[in-house]
């Protein structure tokens, strides 16, 4: 049987001491697809993908990954893992060359992989600099790389675009969406930005205190962010309730001084101006307003009055 | 699969690492020779009292080495907090600790063959006394194998503690203390196995029992550190 998940958890529960950092998760990962893994700081992100790689034992619950319980099958799943997990991991006296040599070593690859994914992340020229003389960009590029050389089916990327310039993102990125495509590859991309994996990602997790709050495909969450109209009117209760009387949806903003209507078809809006105005309110302001994904996520995550 | 390994982590060493055992050959011999020359020259035992010298010597330079080992080798992997990128490559845990405890043993049996061609070659060009072949090699050959105890306690405790004080701390003591606890009277001291590699030469009657209790405690100090490797939880 073939599956359909390339990550598939079930009830995944994290303890540390009484806390509950993983609380549950039933986390679906469709093959060769890019799964944005999203939530705030601290909200059990790192935790996850350290289960998912054995680095630290789940307190309940069970990992599938490419069809193979972790429990009993690590070695084997490793095989076809590229990870990056929060900091990039390397040896800084070494060149970047030989961080990779060690890591094809110990995998048993071939050594020739090593300059074609030098390539990929543009690092050809310091491949043979010790990598304490690299800039944070460079040393997260390698970890791609490391993360990269071994042919992964599964790439599991924390944070990976941490300390990139805007064009070393837009590199990466890039990078990202190929994979899917051109090599078979389904990544699981862990990020606390929604702009981030919003231009990469075609299925969204996303994480809140430990709890999978929301799952599905990106366009499921982008459905969300309906604009709305907003009018700016003396009296908006009574312009509202007059609104709804003639079978239009508005609601009322009082602290606002305006009402909002999902009226937003050219036409219909003109009509309904138009009646306000018959009806001797005064429209001070017409907007149209959509709801940006950061603020939908915001409300998902309830931290819109953080900070 | 396990040559491959040990050759990836013999990449990983730092050139300081590659460097001590010789930095330890230099030392042993110099001050063995020193000390010969300033005060044993004239006593009965000829030329032959300056293995009774290295004696004094050696305990503490291979422990010391040891230790300093250690502390490097997995102060690499602490520094950039390697260990979740090295435990999440398809290599069994216990085996990537095993691997830096060969090289370890490796690198300080590099030690007493620079020891052994180093005093050979003095030897050669001091005297012309047949060279006495056994207790030439044997010494630091047996005291390199009476500290696998040691290398099995320095390395596990250099991996548990990111900050390398306390694991260098213990190792400076223990290497210190090693001939003064040999030279105890109480028999339990001489259970510590910090004391086993000055009791291990051949100079020292019943030295072939240490050098058994040694390897018998080494190799069970040496798995459950494996043991306890596997088990932990990596940041």
């Amino acid at each position: 049987m073939t599956e359909e998940y390339a990550i598939d958890t079930h009830q995944l529960t994290r303890k540390f001491g009484q806390r509950e950092t993983v609380r549950r998760i039933n986390l679906k990962v469709p093959k060769r697809e890019v799964y944005g893994f999203l939530g705030p700081n601290g909200a059990g992100k790192t935790t996850t993908i350290r289960m998912l790689l054995g680095l630290i034992r789940a307190s309940s619950g069970n990992i599938r990954i490419l069809g193979k319980d972790l429990n009993g099958n690590r070695m084997e799943i490793l095989k076809d893992v590229g990870s990056l997990v929060e900091s990039p991991s390397y040896y800084g006296h070494l060149s970047g060359y030989t961080n990779l040599k060690i890591v094809t070593l110990m995998h048993g690859m071939p050594e020739s992989r090593i300059n074609e994914v030098l390539a990929w992340v543009r690092l050809e020229q310091a491949a043979h600099r010790p990598v304490k003389s690299y800039s944070l960009g460079m040393k997260q590029r390698l970890g791609i790389a490391m993360a990269l050389i071994t042919n992964p089916k599964l790439l599991i990327l924390d944070e990976p675009t941490n300390g990139l310039d805007p064009s070393g993102i837009q590199e990466i990125r890039e990078l990202i969406m190929r994979l899917p495509r051109d090599f078979d590859i389904t990544v699981l991309l862990s990020s606390h930005l929604l702009s981030e994996i919003e231009q990469v990602a075609t299925y969204v997790g996303i994480i809140n205190q430990g709890e999978l709050i929301f799952q599905g495909p990106l366009q499921q969450l982008t459905e969300r962010s309906k604009p709305y109209v907003w009018v700016e009117t003396d009296r908006p209760r009574e312009a509202a309730a007059a609104l709804n009387g003639q079978g239009w949806d508005a609601e009322p903003d009082e602290a606002g001084g305006q009402l909002r209507t999902s009226v937003t078809y050219r036409k219909e809006s003109a009509e309904m101006i138009r009646f306000l105005v018959q009806q001797h309110y005064d429209v001070y302001r017409v907007t149209e307003k959509k709801k940006t994904l950061e603020e939908i996520f915001l409300e998902l995550t309830g931290q819109e009055n953080s900070l | 699969m396990k040559l491959t390994l040990l050759h990836a982590e013999g990449l990983k060493l730092k050139r300081l690492c590659r460097l001590i055992p010789l930095i330890q050959g230099i030392i042993l011999i110099s001050m063995t020779a020193l000390e010969w020359y300033l005060y044993f020259r004239q006593g009965p035992g000829g030329v032959y009292a300056g293995f009774a010298v290295m004696y004094m010597f050696l305990s503490f330079v291979f422990l010391l080495g040891i230790t300093l080992l250690a502390s490097i080798m997995a102060g690499t992997e602490h520094e950039t907090r390697a260990w979740k990128q090295l435990l999440a490559m398809p290599v069994p845990k216990g085996s990537i600790y095993l691997a830096k405890l060969v090289w370890i043993f490796l690198l300080q049996l590099c030690t007493v063959v620079i020891t052994v061609v180093g005093m050979c070659v003095i030897w050669v060009l001091y005297t012309n006394e047949p060279i006495p072949w056994k207790i030439m090699i044997l010494q630091p050959l047996f005291v390199c194998l009476s500290s696998v105890p040691m290398m099995a306690i320095q390395l596990w405790l250099s991996t548990v503690f990111a900050n390398q004080a306390l694991p260098l701390a213990l190792g400076i003591f223990g290497s210190v203390s090693s001939l003064f606890l040999a030279r105890s009277s109480s028999p339990v001291i001489h259970l510590l196995p910090w004391s086993y590699p000055a009791l291990s030469s051949p100079l020292i009657p019943g030295h072939m029992q240490w050098i058994g209790i040694s390897l018998g405690v080494g190799l069970m100090l040496s798995i459950l550190g494996t043991l306890m490797f596997t088990r932990r939880e990596f940041e």
